[in-house]
């Protein structure tokens, strides 16, 4: 072996083993947890290190644009170490930030390792190349953080959010396993770059798209879509680190293993209906549900539901640079939210600041089509089509809020504009130039789907404007979206009907001790 | 029974339910938002009963301790922190305890005090087997209602509201008959018919309810209380809207509509089970109310024992008190013509600072004065409308004070008028555009393609969490505003009339004892607190200014003492500011013990030269202030001045620190006297200090205000402190980690849901391995001949109730000891010899 796969593949595997060796520290007992924090800290942030190194070696190491290194059951690949490295430093962040906040814990020990070990699984998620290592490594990643989420195993939120938790993930193992059996048995190897060449040979199978399927759905039950995201809106149970690492370093995997699989997805036109149906729907549904929390941490936990659901239409529209920008500013961004939650009360006070006056109507309608064409005019003068035409309208309309304004003076109307559209042309330049970044992945449009997309956003902005100009004609959709449309609730209690668990608080004192002494 | 008999009946029924839903309802205090959070005694509405009395009916009704847990207590008597000469004074000063010996108390620390609470009808309900695998009936309902209050109470979080025009009780009436929700999770599939009995007007849902309990009337009261109770935190927030209300001259029926939510469940659930069976549950119910008043009379007198021992606790205290204040230390007194003035707010977090002072250039004397420096104003910033109350929560601002830009040097009216518009638009300008940028994360769809686009942005916000900067305090108020006007945006009283004015001002000089031998400089230092990604923040800045730093008071009081004009008409009323005298606001940073200056470019050269020497006193002061401090933090003491500076910046900036600092936790007493009396004494940051001098309050009308204001918000701190270490879990806000906040301002819940919390959090009273504050009475402390004070007692119900009542000790100075005041007499304060 030359030195320079060697070496790109030893700094590839650091932070596995730096987090396995600090979970391993719980061997150790008499350590002190200060002296494990600071290890926690050495170690990640080594682990940062070493992949950034190999991030940079693999850039510029021919190998890596034609799918990576490999080394037995792992594959070392531009996308896998972009994923690392981002997770790895939110992990530096986020032990950073524990090791400050859990201060005057109990339980600091069992946190340490908890989160050492997902990181680790994570690790060994990106750099899987087997079906096994695939299936092992996920379901390592959702044990340890089983324990981070019960961190207060007393609250019965907690272990009720877990209890779902487990039960969507056990219901994933078996999809995948499902998946990697039809899989295994047709290319007769376990290896998923084996399974790569082989769709790219041959082609599909009926057991091919059996597999394809189940891993998508598998992907769906990871990644809290709907209709199985209520777990994932119940875990403000656990510190907030917790729900960041959570929301920015664990669920995005799914994404992850869509693009990794995109070989085979893209030639399995059911399996990529389901994701785009779910995905849509997710990310609309979700996203009205967002406007109607009323709590910080549960609006940040429906916005991932929306944003995950984004992402995985993304992946199902072919559009997979995007997914993965998305993956990443998602992540950075969530992260951060989490972190800084508490820090809404002093937000809310600098937004009262400002009046807010309603929309004038001229702008809402206005305002997609400027947008839109701000969008295009970036991507006419870049000369570029880093994206289809009808992404093209998708991001106008997304970012049309920037320019709603409430004034009828004609000048101050235009100075928003201006600004506005100053505003969304730097956001896609922005988008374009991080697009441009080489990560080793094609994208492959699916037109149809795509203008299916677009439509389905066009309807989420016009219920955004509809909200804008007449809330009372949509009384009753809030409703029901404040409701999280009953979804959870069904889920909830079919998942305690089929797997039963306690959970329940313990029964009132008093009343108990009445009741048996007056029957 | 005639027709006009049973009519009447009925009306005598209905009035008595209605008596006995606002009885409960006025037993809820007020808590405020938290942007504004001031401490608050949630007992304040019960203060008309006996503390004992008050601790038996929360443990009956609610399960709530008022009084230390015993476990504390066998801590506190275990380490020595009650001696046994404490407990011997307790019982000797307890009228209730007679027949009670040392041994029995020290017996009954080893024992529960076993007083359970009286069973609800959601409780009763819960029995069946299955209840392990649900939300109890308890959960279910009050996440219910708590959903519903957060998002008929919400304004700032989400941006799709409903229709809730109709009031509380109508928006939970219609949500509840759409709601498919609580029948799905708790398996009713058939609640829908029940639902559609419910009434749908708030007085005839109290009458549905009530009714259907079939209790007796005289526990009614009692009954609502403890429904009540289940929602506290809500309760308590209607509460606040009442408060509010009354300020303003009118009423608000949040509070009862609340009650008649609750009440109606409990009715909800006895119809649907109605069809299964009941009868056990509402039996246990209608036979445990009825013993409501002999349980109530039996867990007083098993509470009698936990208030000797709370007494015990506070007479360790107070032993120590008392030899303080007797023997004021060897600092020098003050110079007879001191050089400088401080007033700084009573706070216990000024003590240590000004015994610092002092100590460090005795030629500076300190004065004590509530934080709002008797300024009852609400702030607008410049070019907003974000206009707030700068004062105490019992009271109505009076006064508005707004931003002026103003230049060093004096201008023309017409080019600082051509400044103030230009500062003004440009803010609102910028102000405009960074709404426009938020709106790409604020909507769906938006944020989509936003994080896709700018997430890598987020790469620094991360990098932030890291290594926490040094910055100073974040100057909120000044947002938006451009650099160069950021110095020169002052605030300033407006709109008054100079005589009013003239008025306010020696109003005030007096009341703060400065109406005579001003000092050249004369610094009124306000307080505030600087702490990152901290949803309490407010409750760490001045109470007296409504939970904001006091800087907005001390600013505009200065600049009015100041102002020529004022001066001229003072000197007509015979108080006599010298023109060499200059009165410079400050700030007391309570988190670095750091003091900032405002406004020092408008003084004249000779405050300047005042100031140039004062300067390095208040460094060497703050240093010392911050050594004393260091290790309560986890920080060396022995650091160097800079570094432990440095490292106090950087806790403070730190997002992830969930103790900055400690506030007012330890605070035990209130001394209202002269400063010689406590000058050089040491203690410890746990007293408020209020200048007061008898010898100039010819009327009593400055002890009337000070035992009915700062009294009354000094006991409110105390208490919120108190009730917050007793009971943690339903008078405090729990755990910080978990804290998640309810609509933007609103409060915070504990995790998903439940109801809202009110009080401190964990990591405010406890370090992790002990707790911080010990849960003692406010010792008031006055120096003042006795009629006085039995005057303002005999006029102030509240006052009176407070005294009486045990929610505070009163003594008062009498020649060379002190006197205590106990149910309308004086007595000798005298302890044991240990």
């Amino acid at each position: 072996m030359d030195f320079l796969p060697l070496l790109l593949t030893s700094a590839a595997l650091t932070p596995l083993v730096a987090m396995t060796v600090i979970g391993g520290l719980s061997l150790w007992p008499t350590m002190s947890v200060r002296v494990r924090w600071r290890l926690l800290l050495i170690a990640s942030t080594l682990g940062l290190a070493a992949v950034a190194l190999a991030l940079a070696l693999a850039a510029w190491d021919a190998p890596a644009e034609t799918g990576g290194v490999g080394l037995g059951p792992l594959r070392v690949s531009v996308l896998g170490l972009v994923i690392a490295l981002l997770v790895q430093f939110l992990g530096v962040v986020i032990g950073r930030f524990s090791a400050r906040y859990l201060d005057g814990e109990r339980g600091q020990k069992g946190y340490i390792t908890a989160l050492s070990g997902t990181l680790a699984g994570v690790q060994l998620l990106v750099l899987a190349d087997h079906w096994v290592l695939l299936i092992a490594a996920w379901a390592s990643v959702g044990i340890t953080l089983q324990r981070l989420l019960c961190f207060y195993p007393e609250r019965p939120f907690a272990r009720l959010a877990a209890h779902k938790k487990f039960i969507a993930d056990r219901v994933a193992d078996v999809l995948l396993v499902v998946a990697a059996i039809m899989a295994w048995n047709t290319v007769g190897s376990g290896s998923l770059s084996a399974l790569w060449m082989h769709v790219a040979a041959h082609g599909m199978s009926p057991a091919l798209h059996i597999s394809a399927l189940a891993t998508v759905l598998a992907v769906v039950l990871r990644t809290a879509l709907f209709p199985v995201h209520g777990w994932l809106i119940q875990v403000m149970e656990a510190p907030t680190p917790v729900s960041a690492l959570l929301h920015a370093g664990v669920l995005n995997l799914g994404g992850f293993v869509l693009i990794r699989f995109a070989p085979l997805l893209e030639q399995a036109p059911v399996a990529q209906t389901l994701l785009v149906l779910v995905g849509l729907a997710t990310a609309v549904l979700a996203g009205m549900v967002m406007l109607t929390r009323i709590s910080i941490k549960v609006r940040l936990a429906w916005s991932t539901v929306a944003q995950m659901g984004f992402m995985v239409l993304e992946c199902g529209l072919g559009l997979y640079t995007l997914a993965v920008l998305h993956l990443l500013g998602h992540s950075l961004y969530k992260a951060h939210a989490f972190l800084s939650s508490a820090g809404i009360v002093r937000e809310v006070r600098l937004r009262r600041l400002r009046v807010a006056e309603p929309i004038s109507a001229l702008s809402v309608w206005l305002a997609p089509v400027v947008s839109t064409c701000a969008v295009a005019v970036v991507l006419g003068l870049m000369n570029t089509s880093a994206w289809p035409w009808w992404w093209t309208v998708v991001i106008g309309l997304a970012w049309a809020p920037m320019m709603w304004c409430s004034t009828t003076d004609a000048a101050e109307a235009l100075r928003a504009y201006s600004w506005g559209a100053l505003m969304v042309a730097g956001l896609a330049l922005a988008a374009l130039l991080v697009h441009q970044v080489p990560i080793g992945i094609m994208d492959h449009p699916h037109h149809g789907f795509g203008v299916m997309a677009m439509v389905g956003m066009l309807g989420l902005y016009v219920c955004l404007v509809l909200l804008q100009l007449r809330p009372q004609v949509l009384g009753t959709w809030r409703r029901w979206a404040y409701a999280g449309f009953y979804v959870d609730e069904a889920y909830t209690r079919a998942a305690l009907r089929l797997w039963p668990s306690h959970w329940g608080a313990p029964p009132f004192r008093a009343a108990s001790t009445a009741t048996e002494s007056l029957l | 029974m005639s027709v006009a008999e049973f009519t009447l009946r009925r009306d005598t029924d209905d009035t008595a339910m209605a008596r006995a839903c606002q009885q409960a309802c006025d037993a809820i205090a007020p808590m405020w938002p938290l942007d504004r959070s001031i401490a608050v005694n949630p007992h304040w509405q019960r203060i008309g009963l006996p503390v004992r009395t008050v601790a038996a009916r929360m443990a009956v009704l609610a399960g709530i301790e008022v009084l230390p847990p015993r476990s504390r207590m066998r801590e506190a008597w275990q380490s020595g922190r009650i001696t046994p000469a404490d407990l011997r004074d307790a019982l000797l000063r307890s009228p209730d305890a007679q027949g009670l010996t040392e041994a029995d108390c020290i017996q009954a620390l080893d024992q529960s005090v076993d007083i359970s609470p009286l069973p609800l009808l959601i409780d009763l309900l819960d029995q069946d087997p299955k209840r392990h695998s649900r939300l109890s009936w308890r959960q279910a309902i009050i996440q219910q209602v708590s959903q519903s209050c957060a998002a008929y109470f919400d304004q700032h979080q989400a941006e799709w509201h409903p229709d809730r025009s109709r009031g509380l009780y109508a928006f939970w009436h219609e949500a509840l008959r759409n709601d498919h929700g609580i029948g799905l999770l708790m398996g009713l599939p058939r609640i829908g018919r029940v639902l559609s009995a419910v009434p749908e007007s708030r007085a005839a849902a109290e009458q549905w309810a009530l009714q259907r309990l079939g209790l007796p009337p005289t526990v009614w009261a009692d009954y609502l209380e403890a429904v009540l109770l289940t929602i506290n935190g809500w309760a308590s927030w209607c509460a606040y809207l009442g408060w509010q209300a009354r300020l303003a001259g009118g009423e608000d029926q949040h509070l009862r509509e609340l009650l008649a939510i609750r009440l109606a469940w409990g009715a909800i659930l006895l119809e649907y089970q109605r069809q299964t069976d009941t009868g056990p549950a509402f039996d246990t119910l209608r036979t445990a109310w009825a013993t409501a008043p002999q349980r109530l009379a039996e867990a007083e007198t098993r509470l009698v024992v936990d208030e000797v021992w709370q007494s015990s606790y506070e007479i360790g205290f107070q032993r120590d008190l008392a030899r303080q204040l007797s023997a004021p230390g060897g600092a020098a007194g003050p110079a007879d013509a001191p050089e400088v003035q401080a007033a700084f707010c009573i706070d216990v977090r000024s003590e240590p600072l000004r015994r610092a002072l002092e100590a460090v250039w005795p030629a500076v004397q300190t004065l004590g004065f509530a934080g709002f420096f008797g300024l009852s104003i609400a702030y607008t910033p410049l070019a907003t409308t974000a206009r707030r109350p700068q004062l105490p929560g019992l009271l109505a601002p009076s006064v508005e004070v707004g931003d002026r830009v103003r230049m060093p040097t004096g201008s023309s009216a017409a080019a600082a008028a051509a400044h103030q518009q230009a500062a003004e638009q440009t803010r609102l300008n910028r102000l405009a555009r960074v709404d426009q940028w938020s709106a790409g994360n604020r909507w769906p769809g938006a944020s989509f393609s936003f994080v896709e686009a700018a997430g890598l942005g987020y790469l620094g916000k991360l990098g932030r969490w890291l290594h926490p900067g040094q910055q100073g305090r974040p100057r909120d108020d000044l947002a938006g505003l451009a650099a160069r006007y950021r110095m020169l945006c002052r605030p300033q009283v407006q709109g008054m009339r100079l005589d009013d004015k003239i008025a306010l001002a020696a109003g005030v000089l007096r009341a703060m004892g400065l109406d005579r031998q001003l000092a050249p400089l004369v610094l009124l230092v306000a307080h505030g607190s600087q702490t990152a990604n901290n949803a309490h923040a407010a409750s760490l800045d001045c109470g007296a200014c409504c939970g904001q730093s006091g800087e907005v008071n001390a600013r505009s009081l200065a600049q009015l003492l100041n102002d020529p004009a004022v001066r001229a008409g003072l000197h007509r009323m015979q108080i006599h500011v010298p023109a060499t005298t200059w009165f410079l606001a400050a700030l007391h940073n309570t988190t670095t013990d750091d003091i900032e200056v405002f406004d020092l470019d408008l003084a004249p050269a000779t405050a300047l030269g005042g100031w140039n020497r004062l300067a390095p006193v208040i460094a060497q002061a703050c240093d010392q202030v911050r050594r004393l401090r260091a290790p309560s933090l986890g920080l060396s003491p022995r650091l160097a001045a800079d570094e432990l500076r440095v490292r106090l910046c950087r806790r403070a900036n730190d997002g992830a620190e969930t103790r900055p600092e400690w506030g007012l936790a330890g605070n035990a007493a209130f001394l209202m006297a002269p400063r010689w009396r406590s000058r050089g004494a040491g203690l410890n940051g746990r007293v408020f200090l209020h200048d007061y001098d008898a010898a100039q309050d010819h009327d009593g009308s400055q002890l009337e205000l000070l035992m009915t204001a700062p009294m009354v918000v000094a006991h409110w701190i105390n208490w919120q402190y108190h009730a917050s270490t007793c009971a943690p879990d339903r008078l405090g806000s729990g755990n910080k980690l978990l804290h998640n906040v309810v609509g933007g301002t609103l409060g915070v819940f504990e995790g998903n849901g439940g109801d809202l919390r009110i009080g401190l959090s964990r990591q405010s009273l406890h370090n992790g391995a002990r707790w911080m504050h010990e849960p003692l009475r406010l010792t008031v402390v006055i120096d003042a001949p006795q009629a006085a004070i039995a005057t303002v007692i005999a006029k102030h119900e509240k006052v009176r109730q407070l005294v009486d009542n045990g929610w505070l000790h009163l003594w008062r100075f009498e020649g060379v000891g002190f006197q205590r005041y106990q149910l309308g007499s004086w007595r000798t304060l005298a302890f044991s010899v240990p």
